[in-house]
């Protein structure tokens, strides 16, 4: 009986359009949010998880869209967003800056606090692309940078 | 005298009889055209073989004072500097030999010959004369508006006084000499400034558009679209607006404008969506102009209007995403204005309105509360008559394919 109605009355598509609709609404939630710099993510986002907002999107919903278009927003905001915290394999803490589009793990950062607990006087920026020994380790949450008075 | 001319009267001179010869005078030839150097030679040619070029020491009759003296011209420049003209400069031709003194004859210059010397006059450098130009003020009406910026009669844009004398070469050089009055930009320094600038100012925040457009030379591929865009509207002419902030802001003043209008009756909404779709055209302006768009996003993030920039954001991110995509039912801008109204149900169900975090009133987003915006929104979409395929999208936005969405009963598109 199902299955006849739902031929005479076959489900609506989900359009293509609608998924990068829902796609875009997904990833502002999630993403603009974390990127805030007093956090007041939404409950369920990324911003009171500790790991990437990227992953967890991608965890969440890699069944619910398209992998094509998933991939393509992706590369198109960048594994990890800009003013995102990350922690690289030196122990350095640092602040994702400027995406490389080619190497979407491997952005640009600015150093906030380098492996040894120090503030660098400078202003000093590194390009994972460039420097190959250097990578992200873990994206921070913004609960574990906030200093506590 | 040329030479062949020479020639030509020494054999007649020969074959008549000498003595009956006592004055002969040479007519100056008529002018003729520079000859060629290779009848030039025949020339001398003949020269020789009827003249006779006395190699020795002049003789007592070439030494008497009767002797007629021949001196060839100089080498012409025409004829490159022949090295027969040159012998035939150093010997001198007797008009007879064994013939009995004559009368000199009063050589006349040859029209087409050339001076054996050529003195030019000094040439004293005398300064050109300036003509004065008195600028003066045009009349002026009184009711005509005060332009902003006027480009000087220099090209510098500097303002020449009235009633100042220019002179023209000053009007030549003051160009490249004098200084412009608008210093060229420190890049660096207003990329220093948009990094420090404070979050969500967006008054005092310079544009990161005018700051990254000049530095997108060293940026990637994707980086350098905005300079080619600027570039190309340059040569053609089209204002392209480089302020993406003021962009932002506009766009979120007209949707501020559309959520407190779109509650009206409906006799009122006319303009509505014809409203949406120019943000959305402002917004893919801010795309096309600026692709580091998302960068810099975050900074203009309000604590407040929270619907109103998770709209905006939306419908950049949709709009950016959907300009790759090829063989869409519907247009980047029917997405964007989709994207502008996804959320406008909450407007309905919230008593805050939009002036406050909106959405985030209801806790659970998996709840059927948090599903009734969609059904509101279609009807806001419906009521300012979108078309069909905006009405689709929001009905859609919360849609899933693995049935965790709502409606829950979509199905795949067909490859």
């Amino acid at each position: 009986m199902g299955r006849d109605i739902r031929r005479i009355f076959p489900p609506p598509q989900f359009e293509r359009c609608s998924q990068i609709l829902a796609i875009a609404c997904i990833f502002e939630h999630t993403i603009m949010d974390l990127s805030m710099e007093e956090d007041e993510a939404a409950p369920g986002t990324a911003g009171e998880n500790s790991e990437n907002g990227i992953a967890y999107i991608f965890r969440e919903y890699r069944k619910a869209f398209d992998a094509d278009l998933l991939k393509k927003m992706i590369a198109l905001i960048g594994f990890y967003p800009v003013n995102s915290i990350v922690e690289l394999n030196n122990r350095a803490i640092c602040k994702v800056v400027k995406q490389n589009h080619d190497f979407p793990l491997r952005p640009v950062v600015q150093v906030i606090m380098d492996g040894t607990g120090m503030h660098p006087e400078q202003e000093k920026l590194i390009d994972l692309k460039e420097i190959k020994v250097l990578s992200v380790l873990c994206t921070l949450a913004n609960s574990k940078r906030k200093t506590k008075p | 005298m040329p030479c062949w001319i020479v020639g030509c009267r020494l054999q007649t001179m020969r074959l008549s009889d000498h003595t009956n010869i006592k004055k002969t005078v040479v007519a100056p030839p008529p002018a003729r055209p520079p000859a060629a150097p290779g009848a030039q030679l025949l020339r001398a040619g003949n020269a020789i073989r009827y003249g006779g070029i006395a190699g020795g020491p002049a003789t007592a009759a070439q030494k008497a004072p009767g002797a007629v003296k021949i001196t060839p011209p100089a080498p012409s420049a025409k004829s490159g500097g022949f090295s027969m003209s040159a012998l035939i400069k150093k010997k001198n031709i007797t008009q007879a030999r064994d013939a009995p003194p004559v009368k000199p004859i009063e050589q006349e210059p040859a029209v087409a010959e050339m001076p054996a010397k050529v003195t030019y006059a000094p040439v004293i450098y005398t300064p050109q004369k300036t003509v004065p130009v008195t600028v003066t003020p045009p009349p002026v009406s009184p009711n005509r508006p005060k332009p902003t910026a006027e480009i000087g009669r220099d090209g510098t844009g500097a303002q020449t006084p009235p009633g100042k004398t220019l002179r023209l070469p000053d009007l030549m050089t003051k160009k490249s000499v004098s200084p412009s009055p608008v210093p060229p930009p420190n890049i660096s320094a207003k990329k220093e400034a948009v990094a420090e600038a404070p979050p969500r100012i967006m008054e005092s925040t310079p544009s990161p558009t005018q700051a990254d457009a000049p530095a997108a030379a060293n940026a990637s591929h994707y980086d350098k679209a905005p300079a080619g865009i600027y570039e190309i509207c340059r040569q053609f002419g089209i204002a392209v607006p480089e302020d993406s902030t003021a962009l932002i802001e506009q766009a979120r003043a007209c949707l501020v404008t559309v959520f407190e209008n779109i509650l009206l009756p409906a006799s009122e909404q006319y303009m509505i969506w014809p409203m949406i779709k120019s943000i959305a055209s402002d917004l893919d302006g801010i795309i096309a102009t600026d692709a580091t768009v998302l960068n810099f996003l975050h900074r203009y993030r309000a604590k407040k209007e929270k619907l109103v920039w998770h709209s905006l954001y939306t419908a950049i991110l949709a709009m950016d995403l959907a300009k790759n995509e090829k063989n869409l039912s519907c247009s980047v801008y029917e997405i964007g204005g989709a994207a502008l109204l996804h959320d406008a149900g909450f407007l309905i169900q919230t008593t805050n309105g939009f002036d406050t975090n909106g959405f985030d009133n209801i806790a659970d987003k998996k709840s059927p509360e948090f599903h009734k915006h969609v059904g509101k929104s279609t009807e806001l979409a419906r009521r300012i008559e979108a078309p069909d395929a905006v009405v689709t999208m929001i009905a859609q936005h919360q849609g899933r394919l693995d049935g965790q969405g709502y409606p829950k009963n979509l199905s795949p598109p067909p490859v």
